[in-house]
């Protein structure tokens, strides 16, 4: 497994995930939507906003814009969506805590 | 006609100001904007517009909180390295500030305790007319979405008020054409008797069309609500009661829905009771099917309904305006006559329900809110100035041992901070005594008109409000003297040990010139009480046309099922006359359809026989049906020809007295005497006038000596009567005998609005006199204010000049000369300041002109003795230190 470039941040981790979960739908509205909705926690704009400026500025994902709305009054929305090293930094993450986790089932998968 | 696309609901246009500022500063702004709008228009189609805007405005405070958070945490670093050693938290210096500055409060308690107060008191004045515009003028009714409701009106350039007033034919039109609408509906005011349980009651009610609980989004408690099943002529004796009705009337029994009850001597089924609160409109307590019959449906001239509409999901004020004047336009063609010089206008409910004249009066009540707190805060102001004057040696210290300026301006503004903090709480609770006392204030019987006001109270907004309010007073306020305080002479002020004469004059100048300004406050708001409190006596005590002493009055209202015709109405009154006299202390008795005083008006066109008017210039006048001595009871005196007789009957040629004013408006410089006219319409009897009255004062609000026609009511009687009784006793004491006399007539009719006319002059002037009170309640905080702020000003002026009137008095100056000198300084102060404020006075005298309907009458007496209590004030809290100067020892003085 690729060593990746960068760790992430629990919030982070959870951005790369919503992103993912959203498919090619990945704009702010259902990101945070779903972030609000798996997490269950509120999910501050700003918060996120920051956070996914950070996550491209690392190059974990990438962003386009699409076509101005009537319904957003005429602006676009920002598409994301996670590049190779986002992927990377992903599946070294849940490597990390699936290592972490071995033995604890009993514990951890507890209710 | 062309239909212009629905537009989308659109977001708070502030809100999104403030949220593209927010968002831009971290370079975020089309997105959080884009976001929010599209989340908006998906919580408006979930939840409604109103929600959605709250929604809105939760978002962009939320987004403020976080950018806020955000910056503080981004800057604060950067800040502490640079001012303070490293280690050094902005959280812990506010905290160590904070304890500072609480700690040097405790050292004056009573400095703190007066600006605590001061500020409490002007704040509060704020809250509570905040708390008032809010509740009656913003957010008066709890329906739910009542931002997408509408008022329809016919109106004409000729009524002075716009009225929501629509015609049934014009009403069935609009049903039918509008497009704009979810629906539309009308109602009817139609209070009513209920007979038939314990003892006859007059009831709120409205007579309401199809869609009126539907538009309103109202559920029923049981039963069910009216809908367009009952509003049908024949099948319209259905009626809905209002939770406390229920509760009243019925012990709140489940099985009173499907209960026959008598309205007015008919039988109606309960079908439902109404949710508790819901008193819509104008404090109903029972709802009927509007049920219109054909004459009333091909109505077009009697304007008698309310109309309400909900607006479809995509129009706005502006398509629905749109629309209705295109539906309104082809009515003007096709029914002319009818519908002439009227336009129609679409309203936002709010705005249309709002009592006429609220806004004028409110806004009056926050001007003067507004200065009460001035006043508060230039006290506040002076007493800082004088605390940092005593403060002086501790500030010079610090400054001498590196503190920089800004940090000690900090230190004085996190101290008037906490003064308003504490303040805060105590000022809600001033705004809650006031809603207090203000609902008590104002009588039932009036605030069924005043939406709003039952529910008028501490709101969150409220606190709010009053907590951003002492904020910005506290930095305002406290800024001045900060900035004065933390500049002493550091050398002198070290040295003398703060005693000195000049480095303190710069500070005395800004003390003195905060006296001028807080006089000159004072009196425009002192003038503003007394033309209010003096305009409100004149019309409860003054002149009213007529003798209220002595005077007991009762209303019935004839149902028409079983007084159909006149001769049942005038046999009625008759037998009622009859019984009325013959009870113990009735000294006389007379029938009238309007009292002076009372909550109904009847008005009937008026022409003037051979005088041909176009029908949209035919005026309306006040009309009164009365008994034969009704005049000579009132005392209403006859200027000119006779009074009515016994033999003005039915059979008699139709006569009529009319009122001076109306005599002098159509027959200017004639007499009226023998003048014949038609009441009514072209088609009634030709009328003779036999005699001309003196005016009366019916209400001041809009009813003063208004043209007005007697008729005897033998020749039209009426179903609707007051019956008026005239004793030498009290009055009072004549109100059992009065229902007697109605029971003994017909034990089924409810005996209603039964009052001495001296109780029902101070009911219908209640909101007038409330507001004198109010401003009366300003005048006096103001006046105490300005007076604390000389005496301050002027017991500090002499404690800092005791050297200097020592020295006077060791040189020989006598005590009144000392005391000439020190009145004189508090004279020229005062003078100054009532010079200016009187500039101010007349500006605000002319604004209650037009905001208080005439009734107020700037006149220059009343304008000389206000400036001359305010002087006297003045002058006197001046004394006390002056005299306090006379006493100083010289020996004592100089060797201090």
């Amino acid at each position: 497994m690729p060593k990746p470039d960068h760790y992430l941040g629990e919030f982070e981790h959870l951005v790369l995930l919503a992103i993912l979960q959203c498919g090619e739908d990945a704009y702010t509205v259902p990101i945070r939507d779903v972030l609000a909705e798996r997490s269950r926690r509120r999910v501050a704009r700003g918060a996120l906003y920051t956070s996914l400026d950070r996550l491209q500025s690392k190059g974990l994902v990438t962003s386009r814009l699409g076509d101005p709305l009537a319904i957003r009054g005429g602006r676009s929305r920002r598409y994301f969506s996670v590049t190779p090293s986002g992927l990377t930094a992903l599946r070294a993450a849940r490597a990390a805590v699936a290592d972490l986790s071995e033995g604890l089932e009993s514990l951890l998968d507890r209710q | 006609m062309t239909s212009t696309p629905p537009s989308p609901p659109e977001p708070p246009r502030l809100a999104e100001r403030l949220v593209r500022e927010l968002a831009s500063r971290r370079g975020w702004r089309d997105v959080t904007t884009g976001d929010l709008r599209e989340e908006f228009q998906a919580a408006s189609a979930e939840r409604g517009s109103r929600a959605a805007r709250r929604w809105y405005w939760r978002e962009t405070a939320l987004l403020f909180l976080d950018t806020c958070h955000h910056l503080l945490r981004r800057t604060a670093g950067a800040i502490a390295a640079l001012v303070r050693p490293p280690g050094d938290h902005l959280m812990r210096t506010l905290l160590r500030e904070s304890r500072l500055a609480v700690r040097s409060l405790i050292r004056q308690p009573l400095v703190s305790a007066v600006v605590v107060l001061t500020l409490a008191l002007g704040l509060g004045a704020n809250a509570a007319t905040f708390g008032w515009i809010d509740g009656l003028l913003l957010h008066p009714f709890t329906i739910p979405d009542v931002d997408r409701l509408v008022v329809l009106s016919e109106n004409s350039a000729a009524e002075p008020f716009p009225q929501e007033a629509v015609s049934p034919a014009n009403f069935l039109d609009y049903t039918r054409e509008a497009r704009a609408f979810d629906g539309i509906a009308a109602m009817e005011f139609a209070d009513v008797t209920l007979s038939g349980t314990d003892q006859p009651e007059r009831i709120a009610g409205h007579k309401v069309s199809g869609d009126f609980f539907r538009i309103l989004s109202v559920t029923p408690l049981r039963g069910r609500m009216l809908d367009a099943t009952d509003d049908q002529f024949g099948r319209h004796r259905q009626v809905v009661i209002s939770e406390g009705l229920w509760q009243r009337r019925f012990g709140g029994d489940p099985s009173a829905v499907g209960n026959t009850i008598r309205l007015d001597g008919e039988p109606h089924t309960v079908v439902g009771i109404a949710p508790p609160g819901f008193d819509f409109p104008s404090g109903s307590q029972i709802w009927a099917p509007l049920a219109l019959d054909s004459k009333a449906a091909a109505n077009r001239t009697s304007r008698y309904l309310t109309v309400v509409a909900r607006l479809r999901p995509n129009a706005t004020l502006d398509t629905a305006q749109t629309d209705m004047t295109r539906v309104f336009g082809q009515l003007t063609e096709t029914h002319a006559e009818a519908n002439r010089n009227r336009q129609l206008i679409v309203r936002t409910f709010t705005a249309a329900m709002v009592d006429i004249g609220m806004p004028q009066v409110l806004a009056l009540w926050q001007a003067a809110a507004v200065l009460v707190l001035l006043i508060g805060g230039v006290n506040i102001a002076n007493l800082l100035l004088a605390r940092g004057a005593s403060r002086e040696r501790e500030l010079a210290v610090r400054l001498a041992i590196g503190a920089s300026r800004w940090q000690i301006v900090r230190q004085l503004l996190v101290e008037s901070v906490i003064l308003a903090l504490v303040a805060t709480p105590l000022a809600i609770g001033v705004a809650a005594v006031a809603f207090d006392l203000v609902k008590s204030m104002l009588p039932a019987e009036l605030v069924r008109f005043v939406p709003g006001w039952n529910e008028m109270g501490v709101t969150w907004r409220l606190m709010g409000f009053t907590l951003l309010a002492a904020l910005v007073a506290a930095v305002i306020f406290g800024l001045l003297p900060a900035l004065q305080a933390s500049r002493p002479a550091l050398t002198v002020a070290l040295r003398d040990g703060g005693r000195s004469v000049t480095a303190g004059s710069r500070r005395h100048r800004l003390r003195r010139a905060l006296v001028v300004v807080e006089v000159a406050l004072a009196l425009p708001l002192l003038i503003a009480s007394g033309l209010a409190a003096t305009g409100a006596q004149r019309f409860v005590n003054g002149a009213q046309g007529y003798d209220p002493d002595g005077l007991l009055k009762l209303r019935v209202v004839l149902p028409e099922a079983t007084y159909p015709d006149p001769d049942s109405q005038r046999q009625f009154a008759e037998k009622l006359l009859a019984e009325a006299r013959r009870q113990p202390g009735v000294e006389m008795a007379a029938t009238t359809l309007v009292l002076p005083s009372s909550s109904s008006n009847y008005t009937r066109s008026f022409l003037v026989d051979g005088r041909p008017t176009k029908p949209e210039d035919v005026p309306r006048v006040n009309f009164r049906t009365v008994s034969a001595d009704y005049l000579r009871l009132m005392r209403i005196p006859i200027m000119e020809g006779r009074d009515f007789t016994e033999a003005d009957r039915q059979d008699a040629e139709p006569v009529a007295i009319v009122s001076q004013s109306l005599a002098k408006q159509h027959w200017p410089g004639e007499s009226a005497l023998g003048r014949r006219i038609r009441l009514g319409g072209d088609d009634r009897p030709l009328t003779t006038i036999v005699g001309i009255s003196g005016d009366t004062i019916d209400d001041w609000f809009i009813n003063r000596n208004a043209p007005t026609v007697y008729a005897p009511s033998a020749q039209l009687p009426m179903g609707s009567i007051h019956l008026v009784l005239r004793t030498s006793g009290d009055p009072a004491a004549l109100a059992d005998g009065a229902r007697r006399a109605l029971a003994a007539v017909d034990p089924n009719q409810a005996a209603f609005s039964v009052a001495t006319m001296r109780e029902a002059i101070r009911v219908r002037t209640s909101g007038l006199r409330f507001i004198g009170a109010i401003m009366l309640a300003f005048g006096v905080i103001a006046l105490t204010l300005a007076a604390v702020g000389i005496y301050s000003v002027m017991a500090f002026f002499v404690a800092q000049r005791r050297q200097e009137m020592g020295i006077r008095m060791a040189l020989g100056a006598t005590a009144s000369q000392v005391l000439r000198l020190t009145l004189g300084h508090g004279a020229r102060m005062a003078g100054l300041g009532i010079a200016i404020g009187a500039a101010a006075g007349l500006g605000l005298a002319r604004l209650m002109e037009s905001a208080m309907f005439g009734i107020v009458r700037p006149e220059p007496w009343l304008f000389i003795s206000v400036a001359t209590v305010l002087a006297a004030c003045a002058l006197l809290a001046s004394l006390l230190p002056a005299r306090q100067a006379t006493r100083v020892d010289p020996i004592v003085a100089l060797r201090e």
